[in-house]
């Protein structure tokens, strides 16, 4: 599935990859890549942008742990974030059962 | 040296080069990239992980994308700040206090942010003018969703250009109206408490005055000069690289093809004044030309001039002023404010 695909869903996703617990950048889209089996082509420089937005709404907060041998940024859901997340996942449910009602029943 | 430790490094550097970032946070961002490239190079290699990790272009517009949003707020936040500060500027600078006055101190805020605000419009509604019509030739969204229709942008546009023009028609015109008709001069502001911020006359502490006003005025304008040319920049953010405000100031310039300044010495004296790559050295001679024409202007309206040519010099002197100190805050805040391409 290409990057532009996804692109709507990202946030949704990001959070729902954080809500396991803390991770950093890289271990965030090795972690996509593995849930998704991986369909989702997403090219990994792009999650960053989306982090820091996420970041700046104060959905997720972010630190440097410099506990392993490099350096690391680390993401954390934070409790407004735990709230996006259950209302994003409301709205993708309903999205979903709304498109499958559309285009038939799955396969 | 590392396996790739050069793809990795160049790769970096050139996305440093394409992100219109205050310092710290490029520095953070370039920081993260890094480490994502070099803990995926570990496991697959150096190629596959750059190839992973997206073009250059791809990577740069999301992130720009991202930071020209972040601009706009903290550009709509120092604009806001500018005129509140010129506000306050402006009611110390009158005689008595504004709160010995008659009027409300409401009163005497309002008029100079009113005018000041209707100015801002104008300067920031001509340069969005400007980058609209260009990426309109060109057929291309204005915001990254296309949510931002072109029709609309330049309506807006239009709007804030036009409202500006009037309230520098109107001041310009309050200024000899009031003069030939001795209800108040024009640097009598108490009366009326409709004020203008370049109101020097008293020396003095109006000097200090004015000079703050100013700065605040260049502030304002370049904050909100940022605010429309952040949200559209990354647009730009493609072959061509970041735009910038000296984008649309260049393109404005090739306009003038046919008449043959591109090949003539003005042509070169100009390219060599570009804000972009001598931002000081065309600061400073953009001030001397300002004060050049400020003491002209001066020196003619206090020689038995007539009242009409004093009342107009002082306009162009105004005017004059603003645009130095304009180019004075693109010279020393651009980059901060993000009109100006983050340094290599």
């Amino acid at each position: 599935m290409k990057g532009d695909t996804i692109k709507g869903h990202l946030d949704l996703l990001l959070l729902a990859i954080l809500h396991d617990g803390p991770l950093h950048g890289y271990a965030v889209i090795e972690e996509l890549r593995r849930r998704s089996g991986d369909i989702f082509e997403l090219p990994e420089g792009t999650i960053y942008p989306a982090l820091h937005r996420l970041e700046r709404t104060g959905l997720i907060a972010s630190r440097w742990d410099e506990t392993a041998a490099r350096k690391r940024r680390v993401y954390a859901l934070s409790d407004e974030g735990a709230a996006g997340l259950a209302e994003r996942r409301r709205e993708w449910g309903g999205f979903r059962s709304a498109v499958d009602a559309v285009i038939g029943g799955a396969a | 040296m590392r396996p790739g430790r050069d793809g990795i490094d160049a790769y970096v550097a050139a996305l440093g080069t394409s992100l219109d970032a205050p310092r710290r946070r490029r520095a953070r961002i370039l920081a993260e990239v890094e480490v994502h490239l070099r803990e995926s190079a570990d496991a697959h290699g150096e190629e596959e992980a750059l190839r992973r990790f997206g073009t250059l272009e791809v990577v740069a517009g999301r992130f720009q994308h991202e930071l020209a949003a972040q601009a706009a707020r903290r550009s709509l936040k120092t604009a806001a700040a500018s005129l509140a500060l010129l506000a306050l500027l402006c009611g110390l600078r009158q005689e008595s206090p504004l709160w010995a006055t008659t009027r409300g101190p409401l009163e005497g805020v309002a008029g100079p942010v009113l005018v000041v605000l209707l100015e801002v419009c104008l300067g920031a509604g001509l340069v969005a003018w400007l980058r609209i019509r260009a990426a309109g030739r060109s057929g291309m969204e204005l915001s990254p969703d296309g949510a931002l229709g072109v029709a609309r942008a330049a309506r807006v546009s239009v709007a804030a250009s036009v409202a500006g023009g009037l309230s520098v028609v109107a001041v310009s015109a309050a200024r000899i109206v009031f003069y030939y008709a001795g209800w108040m001069r024009w640097l009598d502001l108490h009366d009326h408490g409709v004020g203008y911020p370049l109101d020097g006359v008293d020396m003095g502490v109006a000097w200090a005055i004015l000079v703050g006003a100013l700065a605040a005025i260049a502030l304002g304008v370049g904050a909100l000069l940022v605010s429309s040319a952040a949200s559209r920049r990354c647009q730009a953010a493609g072959a061509r690289g970041p735009g910038d405000a000296a984008v649309d100031l260049v393109r404005l310039a090739q306009g003038c093809r046919t008449f043959g300044l591109e090949r003539s010495e003005a042509a070169r004296a100009l390219h060599a004044l570009d804000p972009r790559r001598h931002p000081w050295r065309s600061a400073v001679a953009f001030a001397v030309v300002v004060g050049v024409v400020f003491a002209v202007g001066k020196g003619l309206s206090e020689h038995d001039a007539a009242s009409t040519w004093e009342a107009a010099t002082g306009a162009a002197q105004l005017a004059c002023a603003q645009a130095g100190v304009i180019l004075v805050a693109y010279a020393s805040l651009g980059r901060y404010l993000g009109l100006r391409p983050a340094r290599g």
